[in-house]
């Protein structure tokens, strides 16, 4: 065979390789990220708006006051997140990252879209607390911000405007490129041994049954405790702790969460609508009593929690993979098998 | 001319000025490109409400493992019905078949939702019992003979959920689980029942809501109204 035909096999071989591998993935529960299609001028208002004091009503904290794209993998690293005057919020503030592939908002999910969402946070009592008239005035008075909106929006500065510019930003800050995915893609080695046989575990376990899909969550609503009574042991939380029933009214509703996505899940500890898992670790001994209603040793939890570090994607040019591994090093369960 | 009927002229000029614009606005409405949109809306419903059957009867049959597709799907349902409802606002005579198909809608995807919910609950059961059954089995020896019995029997009727007769059986076996302490078998157990026939309800509710038909009635009514309109208009 001459050299030129050995390499024109060889590079079948290698294509061929990775189109059966890719094949045999697509029809894995966890799918790789995509891109969203965006208008890149409108997000670049958008981001400076995520980062501008001036949607809070005294003028101190920015969205990413509560969303941390540096340092916390876009959440705030709390139990409860704070707004202005210090008030403490009701709930745990979820990452930002990825928040354009869940299919709703909140962890009640009463906002539809990114854009309903960010009137939450601008309004709210206990977070920025503003009022859009007087966002409307600070902002317009900023002659450069004033134009910008008159070049990328028919109607120039107006609360819809400012909206969308936001969620055309947070559509940006989707992670793809994480190792998983390139695994799913076909390449073999993107992951090591350990990492699979987590997510073999993941699977096994049934983590999947909620925590699938491209964002490993984020597409549907689930009940806080299907095997056991987690509020019974839980107590003393507020009305957030209802869940979808406050938005539904309905009494199936009650205690149902949406689903959170685990694509950032090592970097935006603590865990829980209500915070209060600690570690990755306790995340799952939690979710293994209350939901599966089954023991998970510790090596399978480690296990586990190797796979969840393949996750994260990137962002902006970035891995956010974090290179320790503090999520790995726990205190032994000290539940029986 | 007296000031009276100056300004009498000028009502009734007023007026007409207020018919020739409302007319020249039913014209536009009524172009052809406005029935165009309406009947593609109408039509990317019915083939969304297609698609969302098969979404689901997919996972149900394990041919697809997430709820990616079936939750894009239903996303699309709705941003479609607030289309449809955005063009055909103001057109007193389809608000009523308008709330139906969104009644419909609602319906179909509030069942979507629970079957995602209850689907995720069923399958971690199902994939436990097993190994919770070989689990207490190794421990209890004795049972050894009825959890194999059990784990067979559940099987069965997960294929066969109106077999009553295997279900009374397994009810019997439920009530020796109890009684031997085997709380969290029998937690299982009850989850398996109750939410197997929830799942396949909450598929019939989604097959049966009844989307084709609501969207005949709509689509029959405004042609109606737009032959209507036309005819008026010539």
């Amino acid at each position: 065979m001459s050299g030129q035909m050995r390499i024109a096999v060889f590079l079948m071989a290698l294509f061929y390789s990775g189109y059966v591998m890719g094949l045999e993935l697509s029809g894995e529960p966890v799918q790789p990220i995509t891109p969203l299609p965006v208008d890149f001028r409108k997000a670049a208002l958008g981001k400076q708006l995520f980062f501008d004091v001036r949607l809070s009503r005294d003028h101190s904290i920015s969205c990413a006051h509560c969303h941390d794209l540096k340092e916390r993998g876009g959440a705030d690293g709390l139990k409860h997140s704070f707004g202005v005057d210090a008030l403490e919020g009701s709930v745990n503030s979820p990452t930002v990252f990825n928040a354009a592939l869940n299919f709703a908002q909140f962890w009640d999910g009463r906002a539809a879209t990114l854009e309903e969402q960010i009137e939450g946070p601008v309004t709210a009592h206990a977070e920025m607390a503003a009022s859009w008239p007087d966002v409307l005035k600070s902002l317009a008075a900023d002659i450069p911000y004033r134009n910008d909106f008159l070049r990328l929006y028919a109607t120039g500065l107006t609360v819809t405007n400012i909206k969308h510019a936001i969620a055309e930003f947070e559509r940006t800050l989707v992670t793809p490129d994480s190792r998983f995915d390139r695994y799913l893609l076909g390449d073999k080695l993107a992951i090591s041994a350990a990492e699979k046989h987590g997510y073999a575990l993941f699977k096994s376990y049934g983590c999947v049954a909620c925590h699938q899909g491209r964002n490993v969550g984020g597409n549907l609503f689930q009940v806080l405790g299907v095997m056991a009574d987690y509020f019974a042991d839980h107590p003393g939380e507020n009305s957030t702790s209802r869940g979808r029933f406050n938005v539904t009214g309905l009494d199936e509703d009650m205690h149902r969460f949406k689903v959170p996505s685990l694509r950032l899940a090592v970097l935006t500890a603590p865990y829980f609508h209500d915070g209060s898992a600690k570690s990755l670790a306790e995340a799952i001994r939690t979710m293994s009593k209350y939901q599966l209603g089954r023991n998970i040793p510790d090596a399978d939890v480690r296990s586990i929690i190797a796979f969840l570090y393949t996750l994260p994607g990137r962002y902006d040019g970035h891995a956010l993979e974090p290179e320790d591994r503090e999520q790995m090093i726990f205190s032994p369960s000290t539940e029986a098998p | 001319m007296k000031p009276i009927t100056l300004k009498l002229h000028l009502m009734v000029l007023l007026v007409l000025i207020v018919v020739v614009f409302v007319q020249f606005q039913q014209v536009q409405r009524f172009s052809d490109g406005f029935f165009h949109r309406v009947h593609t809306d109408l039509e990317q419903i019915i083939g969304i409400d297609a698609r969302s059957e098969v979404d689901m009867l997919l996972l149900q049959n394990h041919r697809v493992s997430n709820f990616d597709d079936l939750t894009a799907d239903l996303l699309e349902l709705n941003r479609l019905y607030d289309n449809l409802a955005d063009q055909l606002a103001g057109m007193v005579e389809m608000r009523d078949v308008l709330q139906g198909l969104k009644a419909t809608i609602d319906a179909q995807i509030a069942a979507a939702e629970a079957f995602k919910s209850d689907l995720g609950i069923l399958l971690n059961s199902q994939r436990y019992l097993p190994v919770l059954t070989s689990q207490i089995g190794l421990q209890r020896p004795d049972m050894q003979h009825m959890l194999t019995h059990l784990n067979r029997d559940l099987f069965e009727w997960l294929l066969e959920p109106n077999n009553l007769e295997l279900k009374q059986k397994i009810l019997q076996q439920q009530k020796l689980i109890r009684e031997a302490g085997l709380m969290r078998l029998d937690r299982h157990i009850n989850l398996l029942l109750h939410y197997a026939p929830r799942i396949q309800d909450h598929v019939d509710v989604v097959a049966h809501c009844g989307t084709p038909e609501i969207i005949a009635l709509v689509a029959s009514r405004f042609d109606a109204l737009y032959d209507g309109q036309l005819r008026q208009l010539s």
